[in-house]
């Protein structure tokens, strides 16, 4: 009887052993291969924002005056205009999507895959007509540009 | 005869009943590990400090994509859902932005958790990732989620 009965535990703990055992394994590996994947899968799109001065906008130029519920629902856009990475560069003249003018930098931001497309449905250009609207906030103009890695 | 073969039968039923005991102890503990990995996921990206998107986009055909009208059960179990397609985070922007026939209708911040069940409902679908339109009074719409 006795020996049965200890057969039995033996039997129960062999099996406890197994499914705690793999249990483990499969946690860990899981884990590990997700931050792997994670940390393999490269670099971020960037959102880099551009401030342009000079006698602006033009007639009929498209203009999306900002508002908070924009900034609210695009928090990129919002930490490189007015957020954490605003960090203004010097002005300079340069090719802008308008042409040359006086622009600089104001921020960057990374952002995902589909948040590029979120911002470039919101905020344009458009890609049929390639006019890129003038984005103003708080009496400046802006555009933005988002680089691929 | 018989009596000699019952012991070894018994052997055999005992040995395939402690394999298929093992096997199942290990399907069940491989399958709990997945569900425990996907928790401790969860956990780790709510601490993380990031915050996820919930963007709705509207298009204006329907293409070749498998449509799903939305009912008033999935804006009752997904509050962002109601809030961004028919509530205050409406807040379409125009036609006319990056591609003609789509639009953003609006965005919301989301908890993973929240995020997590969005996408596993209404997120790209079948062996080609397509996305599933969302058809709510005759309009179309794609949901997304992004995770930082």
């Amino acid at each position: 009887m006795k020996s049965k009965h200890d057969r039995r535990l033996v039997i129960v703990g062999v099996l406890a052993f197994i499914g705690v055992i793999l249990l483990v394994a499969t946690v860990v590996l899981t884990c590990t291969a997700f931050f792997t994947w994670l940390e393999a899968s490269g670099g971020s799109p960037r959102l880099d924002v551009w401030e342009i001065r000079g006698e602006l906008p033009p007639e009929n130029a498209s203009i999306i005056h900002l508002t908070e519920k924009d900034f609210e629902q695009h928090p990129a856009l919002d930490s490189a205009i007015r957020g954490d990475n605003r960090g203004p560069g010097a002005w300079y003249s340069g090719d802008t999507p308008y042409g040359v003018l006086d622009e600089r930098t104001i921020g960057s931001a990374p952002v995902t895959y589909l948040e590029r497309e979120v911002l470039i449905e919101s905020f344009g250009p458009d890609v049929e007509a390639r006019n890129q609207p003038y984005i103003e906030y708080e009496g400046a103009y802006y555009y933005f540009l988002i680089l691929i890695p | 005869m018989e009596k000699d073969k019952n012991p070894k039968s018994r052997n055999r039923l005992k040995t395939a009943g402690i394999v298929l005991a093992c096997g199942l102890a290990g399907v069940i503990a491989v399958v709990l590990g997945f569900v425990l990995a996907d928790a401790l996921i969860l956990y780790a990206y709510e601490n993380s400090g990031g915050q996820p998107m919930f963007y709705v986009m509207e298009r204006t055909e329907p293409g070749e994509s498998m449509i799903v009208p939305l009912t008033e059960k999935d804006f009752e179990r997904h509050p962002a859902l109601a809030a961004v397609i028919r509530g205050e985070e409406r807040n379409p922007s125009a036609w006319e932005w990056g591609y003609r026939d789509q639009r953003v209708v609006g965005g919301t911040k989301v908890s993973y958790a929240e995020s997590k069940a969005l996408h596993d409902a209404y997120g790209p679908q079948g062996e080609r990732g397509l996305y599933p339109l969302m058809e709510y009074e005759g309009a179309y719409y794609v949901i997304l989620t992004t995770w930082p």
